[in-house]
């Protein structure tokens, strides 16, 4: 590459239009130009500076109030959700609220005309109650949607797509997408039902009044169901099985080739498409439908001792991101194996990628710090409770760090994080192995009072695999 | 949490408009497309605040600010490239890493370099700020500015390019950088 066409593809940057076989060029291009490489960052800095001072939206004031915004509504998509589910039962609640007030008014306005007894006010409430259902037939218990501000969700309903509102109320045939980051809550009106649809979902309501039918084509969903009525229970539909619910707590996940349920509570019929058998699941229980394999209930809190570590050969490249971009990543690994503690092998091989998962169990509640270190490259993620979704970067080195060096970059070391004893949290590293040899990647955590050390298999548990063919 | 009660938001908020310009451009430098920059400063503030016990008064608020959006590009940088809010992956890590080599380095005065910056432009040419001005108030792309100035696209984009490459240098004999 020459000068001119550096000019070329840096103006194309900061003018928001290189498209991605530009950005590769680049990217290739400037690691044997240190001076270069210094240059781009340093015009990317500047003249977002210059941005800041010319747009009327960037301002500094514009933006504090923004984060004030976030930061006051929790800006987490948890606390997103219940907000919504909030603002939903208040929504709920007013409307009840203001219909029984209208009705409370006209018994009082009743009242005035009718002298005592009483029951004559009692009877004309009844009466007025009747000749209102009669007249007024009550809404049915439609599934209503709660969108937060923001939120991406699509609806796609007679062969037309638009944004969802919040508010929506669904109809049967309504296909319901979320994107990548959102998620978004379908309540009943009537019922103390609600299911929370994670991001990247496909949700078509299949019938909902002679028993609620769900088809789910993609992704993931979380649903606490209250109790069916009799004969006509709640069914879940994927590729490969069929969920038939009368009240319970569930999660379940479908993806190309396999789907996956999980019963927190109560019990939940699974059939499986391919060859009917059907299975009941109650309790911690999951099962994983793949067609050809027998469906068996299997318990959800794996035994402490190890962790999984899958691996992808001959993935080549210095950065975790050649790993998680290749081909075959998260579904097709290598091999996998369990480790007995939260180091992976040392001088294994070249141009490899590792994944470790599995469970944290804190023996102490308090705060803890967490290293990790590798070669070449690593991340270290952590969940805020066992779910992988909701796994953040605790720490993390781009480049290689001698084995049991944990503090050669600042960035190896997390900032102290409360965990709580009794419970467990997702835990997962990714880890780059390039063509120099010396690979390796571990994980320390320093309890509350303790020392550093490498996390010990007894307080981990693999993580749930789905099995060959399974759901990463 | 420096000079602030770390329980309060309204004393928070001067430490985010205290911080909230150089960690924005220093977003935009990892390789962040530009219309997600403040979506993503403005989570690492919502982070920095919802962890504000854990900061140690005496540590530098910027740095352990520019850790947290560190780590949360490289969250983007393991997500799809079409779900991503960065210009490209391997683009990313490239700035990703250059950045950790200049992180030792003395940090850059930000009041200083964008007074050097305003400054240099001042020296530009009508002309030249006028079509500075265009671009980033107006934010019109090459083609927009090719029909304001009657020049084509890529000339457009040749004379934005050389301006800035001025005013860069302008900004460095000022010695305004590092």
């Amino acid at each position: 590459m020459n000068e001119e066409r550096y000019h070329e593809l840096l103006g194309r940057l900061l003018d928001d239009e290189l498209d991605s076989t530009q950005a590769r060029e680049l990217a290739d291009w400037l690691p044997q130009n240190p001076d270069l490489r210094s240059d781009v960052q340093d015009h990317l800095l500047l003249w977002d500076l210059f941005s800041q001072q010319c747009q009327r939206e960037r301002t500094a004031d514009a933006f504090v109030e923004a984060c004030k915004t976030r930061i006051a509504a929790g800006a987490d998509e948890n606390i997103f959700v219940r907000e919504t589910e909030h603002k939903l039962r208040d929504a709920v609640g007013k409307t009840a609220r203001t219909e029984g007030k209208s009705a409370l008014s006209f018994i009082y306005w009743l009242r005035r005309f009718i002298p005592p007894p009483r029951w004559v006010v009692g009877f004309g409430a009844v009466l007025l109650v009747i000749l209102g259902v009669w007249l007024f037939p009550p809404t049915g218990n439609e599934p209503t949607l709660a969108v937060a501000m923001g939120t991406r969700v699509i609806i796609e309903r007679g062969g037309h797509s638009f944004p969802a509102q919040n508010g929506l109320k669904l109809l049967t045939g309504d296909l319901l997408k979320t994107a990548s980051n959102d998620a978004t809550l379908i309540t009943c009106s009537r019922e103390n039902t609600r299911i929370v649809i994670s991001p990247n979902a496909a949700l078509n309501i299949v019938s909902w009044k002679s028993g609620k039918r769900f088809e789910l084509r993609q992704g993931r969903i979380e649903a606490t169901v209250a109790h069916q009525p009799r004969g006509n229970p709640m069914v879940w539909r994927t590729a490969q099985a069929e969920a038939t619910v009368v009240g319970t707590e569930f999660t379940m996940e479908s993806a190309t080739n396999a789907t996956r349920l999980e019963v927190i509570e109560g019990t939940v019929k699974l059939t499986s498409l391919d060859n009917r058998q059907s299975i009941q699941l109650t309790n911690s229980q999951y099962a994983i439908a793949v067609p050809g394999i027998e469906l068996k209930p299997q318990r959800f809190s794996g035994g402490l001792g190890t962790i999984l570590r899958e691996y992808w050969l001959g993935a080549e490249g210095f950065h975790v991101g050649n790993l998680t971009h290749d081909a075959r990543y998260p579904n097709q690994p290598s091999g996998r194996d369990y480790l007995s503690s939260f180091a992976g092998p040392t001088n294994w091989g070249v141009n490899y990628g590792g994944r470790f998962r599995g469970y944290l169990h804190p023996p102490k509640t308090g705060v803890y710090i967490f290293w990790i270190t590798a070669n070449e490259s690593a991340q270290l993620l952590l969940s805020s409770d066992e779910t992988p979704g909701r796994a953040e970067m605790l720490a993390s080195l781009s480049q290689s760090a001698p084995g049991g060096e944990w503090e050669k970059y600042p960035w190896q070391k997390s900032d102290p994080v409360a965990l709580q004893a009794g419970r467990k949290y997702y835990i997962e590293a990714l880890h780059k192995a390039s063509n120099t040899g010396g690979d390796h990647c571990s994980v320390a955590w320093q309890p509350p009072g303790g020392k550093r050390e490498v996390i010990l298999g007894k307080f981990l548990s693999p993580f749930i695999s789905t099995g060959e063919k399974g759901i990463p | 949490m420096r000079q602030a009660d770390p329980f309060s938001l309204n004393e928070f908020s001067d430490l985010v408009r205290e911080h909230q310009s150089g960690l924005r451009a220093f977003i935009r430098a990892l390789g962040v497309e530009t219309d997600c920059v403040d979506d993503l400063a403005q989570e690492v503030f919502v982070i920095a605040y919802r962890r504000r016990e854990h900061f140690d008064n005496d540590k530098d608020f910027g740095k352990w600010l520019r850790g947290i959006a560190r780590n949360l590009v490289m969250n983007e940088r393991r997500k799809e490239a079409r779900h991503a809010r960065i210009i490209s992956g391997p683009f990313t890590d490239m700035l990703l890493e250059n950045q950790a080599e200049k992180e030792t380095a003395e940090p850059t005065d930000l009041r200083r370099l964008v007074q050097a910056m305003n400054d240099c432009i001042a020296e530009l040419p009508e002309r030249s700020r006028d079509l500075l001005r265009k671009r980033y108030e107006a934010q019109n792309n090459a083609s927009t500015l090719s029909g304001l100035f009657k020049m084509r696209p890529d000339a457009i984009r040749q004379s934005l390019m050389r301006i800035r490459a001025w005013v860069k240098q302008c900004v460095q004999n000022k010695q305004a950088w590092r």
